[in-house]
């Protein structure tokens, strides 16, 4: 969606602007939201900060500026500022009641190491292609099951499918998976 | 912090990683709105001057003021009062309608009595006492029930004369009753292939009037219909290729902007058809994404015509950009009961704690599944071993290893299935299975046989 789209359909409805606005970006933007706080958050903080980023692209998008580009690196630039704010927050939260994991101490670390990023995006980007080769509706179950963490029944609706299809469907495509990446020795 | 996921790896990810994961279906119609509405919600409040991270708009967690609300005793006597006169007017009307129309349409679904609202008492010419019992059925609709009592003699002598049921004839509901009336008739038709049968009504055409989509499932993929209403009952339009429906894989979405319905599923094909205001159905495009023999490679096809990836990519990106919903399906059958209740109800109790005990699972808290392995019922019992592959298999529900005892339930897909059935857990810990035992199941007799089993003292199968 472009600025000037969004700016016109403001000036006949802010309404209908809103609506287009997040039909158009909202699983971008809760694809970059729970990758930034899936591994602390729940899935009603994620929701929360969802809807946080929505209203401030809402409350301070200048329709006035004249920006004719595409909203998708605005969109973007408010979401990672909001995910990661949610994040130190819920982090701070949680740090009074766990212990800290690895995993979560590495996130805080400062993003210097560019050849181990490197290296990362790499094997995240060959494991996005294997769960492609699985081929529909099977990607889509195991992301929505193994990386959103959601239940069978809500992948069921989401899908149009049967909660048991889905179930016997995630755990075959997990299977084919797993194959599929120790042939390219990757184990998840 | 949050259980470890398989594929956490993904997480962190740069902007091309999450471009790719965002083009995926993520999000249900109820959970978009659901953040819509808080968005919009925090809008208003940042406008007000909150901040919206202030706030926690689903539990009110900050509260920003409190109002009291007392209702007035005159305004609760007043709507006590207008709801005894709607009662009174809906009951009045029913009756009304019941005597104008003859009361002669039944319905056939589940009209079990839940609700008995009113009964009248009236006596006749012929010395005789009608009981009139008017009440609600399960599936919504108005049941009347007469009884007649005659009085000759000393000796009152009891026989129901009418049962049946009485759907209003007018808006809505008549709508609703018609695709019950149509969900009793197909379940009655198909319930020894079918299981799970559901239906959901959705105005695909914005004619105001919904159409009727049913879903069943057997063993190997989802089955559509769709039907309209013409007026006073549901008609399936599916396409048929001879007697067979073509309307089968893994998904029905349908697309209301644009008045369109698609069907997918791996082997079948992509096929998109559109509801006309006439509510006639046609196919506007199937495309197979297939091995193609002929090349030894991946082919492509859009109406039987080979067309190439990129052409193939096109088209389906132009689709893909529509505003494809999933139908919010109610259960049909099962609230029915007219497939459960056809076959004996399969039981496997499982006393998660032994096998904990035993060492075959790992205590924690997490999810595990109870799986059924089914094997072709005519291989030699002394062919099969519990540890054979697998050989097809559904997960059933889902529980935890601190659920203790369970009790998980398996049922036939149709009246007199045989089956040799492997029971296993699956650990969703570490995606491990757990082969618990094998058994020969005859649904048409309700006798189970168990030939091996593997913690005898934890685990049993019984009819």
């Amino acid at each position: 969606m472009t600025g000037t789209e969004y700016s016109a359909l403001y000036v006949i409805s802010p309404d209908k602007a809103y609506q287009e606005l997040f039909d158009t970006y909202c699983n971008y933007v809760y694809a970059i939201v729970y990758n930034k706080i899936g591994r602390i958050a729940s899935a009603e903080d994620v929701e929360e900060c969802v809807s946080d980023v929505f209203a401030d692209i809402f409350f301070s998008y200048d329709t006035g500026s004249g920006y004719e580009g595409d909203m998708q690196g605005y969109v973007n630039t408010v979401a990672k500022r909001k995910a990661i704010n949610t994040y130190h927050r819920l982090f701070a939260r949680a740090s009074h009641y766990t212990e800290h994991d690895d995993e979560t101490m590495e996130r805080l670390r400062s993003d210097t190491d560019i050849e181990g990023d490197s290296d990362k995006s790499e094997l995240q980007r060959l494991i996005l292609y294997m769960i492609d080769q699985l081929g529909e509706p099977d990607s889509t179950i195991v992301i929505q099951k193994f990386y959103y963490d959601k239940k069978s029944g809500d992948i069921a609706k989401l899908l149009g499918m049967k909660a048991p299809a889905v179930r016997m469907r995630c755990k075959r495509a997990m299977g084919r998976l797993k194959e599929m990446l120790a042939g390219a020795g990757i184990s998840l | 912090m949050k259980k470890k996921n398989e594929l956490d790896i993904l997480l962190n990810g740069t902007d091309d990683i999450i471009e790719s994961l965002a083009h995926r279906p993520v999000l249900t119609e109820r959970e978009r709105k659901k953040m819509l509405e808080m968005s919009k919600k925090k809008l208003e409040d940042m406008k007000d001057g909150f901040v919206a991270s202030d706030m926690d708009y689903r539990s009110g967690e900050s509260v920003r003021g409190v109002e009291s609300y007392k209702r007035s005793i005159i305004m609760k006597r007043i709507i006590s009062a207008a709801a005894c006169m709607v009662l009174v007017g809906g009951l009045g009307g029913t009756l009304f309608l019941m005597k104008k129309n003859g009361n002669n349409k039944g319905v056939k679904g589940d009209s079990s009595v839940i609700n008995p609202a009113v009964a009248t008492t009236t006596e006749n010419d012929d010395n005789e006492i009608q009981t009139t019992i008017v009440s609600t059925a399960l599936n919504g609709t108005t049941v009347t029930s007469v009884d007649t009592t005659a009085t000759a003699g000393e000796a009152a002598v009891q026989t129901t004369t009418a049962v049946y049921s009485t759907p209003p004839e007018y808006g809505s509901d008549a709508v609703e009753n018609a695709a019950l009336t149509y969900m009793a008739d197909f379940t009655a038709r198909y319930d020894k292939l079918c299981m799970d049968i559901a239906y959901s009504l959705v105005d695909i055409n914005k004619d105001g009037v919904p159409e009727l989509l049913v879903a069943s499932a057997n063993y190997v993929t989802d089955q559509y219909s769709i039907c309209v209403y013409d007026g006073h009952q549901y008609i399936d339009i599916s396409p048929m290729e001879g007697e067979y429906d073509l309307l089968y894989g893994y998904s029905l979405m349908v697309s209301p902007d644009n008045g369109l319905i698609h069907t997918s599923g791996k082997n079948c094909p992509d096929r998109y058809m559109k509801l006309n205001s006439d509510n006639s159905l046609e196919t506007v495009d199937v495309f197979k994404n297939w091995w193609d023999p002929d090349t030894d490679e991946l082919g492509y096809w859009q109406n039987d015509v080979k067309i190439t990836e990129s052409e193939y990519n096109s088209i389906k990106a132009k689709y893909d950009s529509y505003n494809w919903i999933a139908p919010d399906y109610t259960d049909y059958a099962e609230h029915n009961g007219y497939i459960v209740d056809n076959a004996p109800l399969l039981y496997t109790d499982i006393d998660i704690k032994k096998l904990i005990e035993c060492g075959e699972l790992p205590a924690g808290d997490r999810e595990i599944c109870v799986c059924y392995g089914e094997f072709d019922y005519t291989i030699d019992p002394a062919d099969v071993s519990i540890n054979d592959d697998d050989q097809g298999g559904r997960a059933g529900e889902e529980y935890s290893p601190s659920d203790g005892k369970i009790t998980d339930t398996f049922d036939s897909f149709g009246k007199g299935r045989k089956y040799r059935l492997r029971v296993e857990i699956l650990d969703r810990g570490d995606e491990q299975y757990h082969k618990l035992l094998l058994a020969d199941i005859d649904f048409a007799t309700g006798e189970c046989t168990i030939l091996e089993n593997r913690f005898p003292d934890a685990v049993d199968m019984h009819f």
